[in-house]
């Protein structure tokens, strides 16, 4: 009786959220094509390479020996996407934004697989959801793929640490955090690269103000749905935690 | 727990069931009073990036493959179909097959 009224509850959600793809075209943390001068685009690709090749590295190393490695990583893969295609319009600001979800992908892939996830997300919604661009592809990995993805690991170990049998209160800071980091780096890269005659932290500070209010409710929204999902998985299947040496 | 009656019907639902419902009421009841908003729901490229990119003498350009009106709809359906299918196959064959991987 309980499972009919949750897959009802998640059809439901489903359903709803076909609705907000319907209602708007989503745009948010990604840097528009033709935005970064082609010096700063071509930085941000080569510093985001060294990532790309050890997270390809990883997965092809760890999915030999781990059965559930690649059904989990196209699940992950596809909640990230889903996640930072998703527009979700914030009352108060009267702007739509959208999470990002590598947060969850750092907490169980670790980040370079976590940042090659992302460049998959990031290359079709450039290409075909004019959403980012190519120029900007790097800049737009880097920070959703390197800084977001690192601070959700970073936080979700520190929480450990600090809480060590609680999963879900560091889950839900990996999330929340990964979110606001990902869009105080998309400032950062804007400020460096087109600060003009102001400095580069007035200009990062200005940017990042300007994404707050709207992302704020986001990442709060981001962190429990990572929080949600980690714990879901550790109480229907442990043993993937533990596999990948998470728990 | 909070109880109602509707046509004299009782039910009752969980203070947590309450407050989710009460708070998505409250969301939609806030997305209608920008409706009458000259520019609807900018996202935040076009609200922040794109704004302040134009004020420094970098407007944006068109994407590479252009994809507009509503079959820039139709891709965005086609991919969350296409991402939700991949996500609920292998949610499936993870937690919910006999056969689990």
């Amino acid at each position: 009786m309980r499972i009919t009224r949750i897959k009802k509850m998640i059809f439901f959600w489903f359903l709803v959220s076909g609705f907000w793809f319907l209602c708007s075209d989503a745009y948010a943390m990604h840097i528009t094509e033709g935005i970064l001068p082609l010096n700063w685009a071509i930085y941000w690709y080569i510093g985001v390479t060294p990532f790309l090749i050890y997270g390809v590295y990883k997965i092809k190393r760890v999915q030999k020996d781990t059965p559930f490695y690649l059904p989990l990583l196209g699940m992950i893969a596809s909640a990230v996407f889903v996640f930072s295609s998703f527009p979700i319009p914030v009352p108060i600001t009267g702007t739509v934004s959208h999470p990002v979800g590598v947060g969850l992908a750092a907490i169980v892939f670790g980040p370079a697989v976590a940042c090659v996830i992302s460049l998959v997300t990031l290359l079709i919604q450039a290409l075909f959801l004019a959403h980012g661009g190519i120029s900007t592809l790097g800049a737009n990995l880097f920070s959703l793929g390197v800084v977001g993805s690192l601070t959700g690991y970073v936080f979700f170990k520190a929480g450990r640490i600090i809480l060590r049998k609680n999963l879900g209160f560091p889950s839900f800071a990996a999330g929340f955090f990964a979110d606001i980091f990902t869009y105080f780096f998309t400032a950062f890269e804007l400020g460096l690269a087109l600060h003009g005659t102001k400095t580069v932290p007035a200009t990062v500070r200005n940017i990042f103000l300007a994404f707050l209010p709207t992302q704020l409710p986001l990442a709060v929204l981001e962190g429990i749905l990572t929080a949600g999902l980690i714990v879901y998985i550790q109480r229907r299947r442990p043993e993937i935690l533990k596999g990948l040496r998470i728990i | 727990m909070r109880r109602f009656a509707v046509s004299g019907e009782r039910f009752a639902i969980s203070d947590f069931k309450f407050a989710i419902i009460s708070t998505l009421i409250v969301w939609i009841l806030g997305l209608g009073s920008f409706a009458q908003a000259k520019e609807k729901w900018p996202g935040m490229d076009q609200a922040v990036i794109e704004q302040y990119a134009a004020k420094q003498g970098r407007p944006p350009a068109k994407p590479l493959v252009r994809i507009e009106g509503d079959a820039l709809l139709f891709a965005f359906i086609l991919a969350g179909a296409v991402g939700g299918f991949i996500l609920g196959y292998n949610w499936h064959k993870l937690f919910k097959s006999k056969e689990k991987v």
